[in-house]
């Protein structure tokens, strides 16, 4: 018997990494900006994507959007009374979403080339969607006032994977009894980089610097 | 749970490499940083779990755990964190906004019996 040792060193994941670049060369020649959306469930992507849709289109901008779920298309009508273009994708028990599904939901969404933003609402779950690229020019990672000031500490890598952090539900800070000084302090050592911003999509608080922020095209 | 996808992306990667004349594949060799996401004992479980082909029926799974090094510009060095996530440097305690090792996830060798 004969043994041979073989190196190959390339990331494990790196078939997902392939089909990622691909997508964000497409993203970038078409010049549109896509945000995915990554939190815990129940800490408010879909009322804020819906809200931040509704805005965009009352701007005059054209929207999309991919929502992930395990099951229903239950956000995908939410979205779409906002005017925007959504696509459900059902993972079928998948916790994530990868590059392959997004490329696939892309040819449901028609003309998403002429879009002013795609949104991608990943799956609920602030673990497993940290380790997938999907092409993304910005990844914002979505923490409610009512989730505690520890969120951060708890699962440090999907902040670290994020470029911004939105609180949401702050219109919510005072019944809760929220530190915000506690949370940024938190937030910013697992992930110093990070852009934090806070937002109410009951009340407005913060949307517009976060639709700036989301459409910045110096990024992609 | 996606150490699954993560185990069967990394059986697919060692299948797809195989020499023409290897009977079977005895070890892989892979490292899992801190911060690359994944869960060690899940990723071994679900890599002993899944169904493979029988060249590779019995391959162990070797993982090297490498933890989070950070670049103090303060200090300007390197520092390696032990069981903590929390990016500031041990001794100046400036928060670090470069991570230098720990976010990686590689398969690095194949070991096979001809």
């Amino acid at each position: 018997m004969t043994k041979n040792t073989q190196t190959i060193f390339q990331p494990i994941l790196s078939s997902n990494k392939e089909i990622a670049s691909r997508l964000r060369n497409q993203f970038r020649k078409h010049n549109v900006p896509v945000v995915n959306i990554v939190s815990s469930p129940g800490s408010g992507k879909t009322e804020l994507i819906t809200v931040l849709a509704q805005k965009l289109i009352s701007q005059g901008k054209k929207v999309s959007v991919i929502v992930g779920d395990l099951a229903t298309e239950r956000d995908a009508e939410r979205i779409r009374k906002s005017g925007a273009t959504a696509f459900q994708i059902k993972t079928n028990g998948t916790c994530h979403l990868d590059a392959r599904m997004i490329e696939s939901a892309l040819t449901h969404l028609p003309s998403w080339e002429h879009a002013d933003i795609i949104m991608i609402e990943n799956v609920g779950n602030l673990v497993c969607p940290a380790s997938y690229d999907l092409g993304e020019s910005l990844r914002v990672v979505l923490m409610s006032v009512t989730e505690g000031e520890d969120k951060p500490l708890k699962y440090p890598t999907i902040f670290h994977s994020s470029q911004v952090c939105f609180i949401s539900k702050a219109d919510l800070s005072d019944a809760c009894g929220f530190d915000r000084r506690e949370a940024e302090k938190n937030i910013l050592d697992v992930a110093p980089h990070l852009n934090i911003l806070s937002c109410s999509a009951k009340t407005g608080e913060g949307l517009d610097e976060l639709i700036e922020l989301v459409l910045r095209k110096q990024d992609l | 749970m996606h150490e699954v996808s993560v185990a069967q992306e990394l059986l697919s990667q060692i299948i797809a490499q195989k020499p023409r004349d290897a009977k079977r594949a005895r070890f892989v060799s892979i490292s899992v940083g801190a911060l690359s996401g994944v869960d060690c004992e899940a990723l071994r479980t679900a890599f002993d779990l899944i169904e493979k082909p029988r060249a590779f029926e019995h391959v162990r799974l070797k993982i090297r755990e490498v933890p989070i090094t950070i670049h103090c510009a303060h200090c300007d060095k390197d520092i390696e964190l032990h069981d903590s996530f929390i990016l500031r440097c041990p001794d100046c305690a400036m928060r670090a906004t470069v991570v230098t090792s720990g976010t990686e996830l590689l398969l690095h060798t194949v070991q096979w019996e001809t």
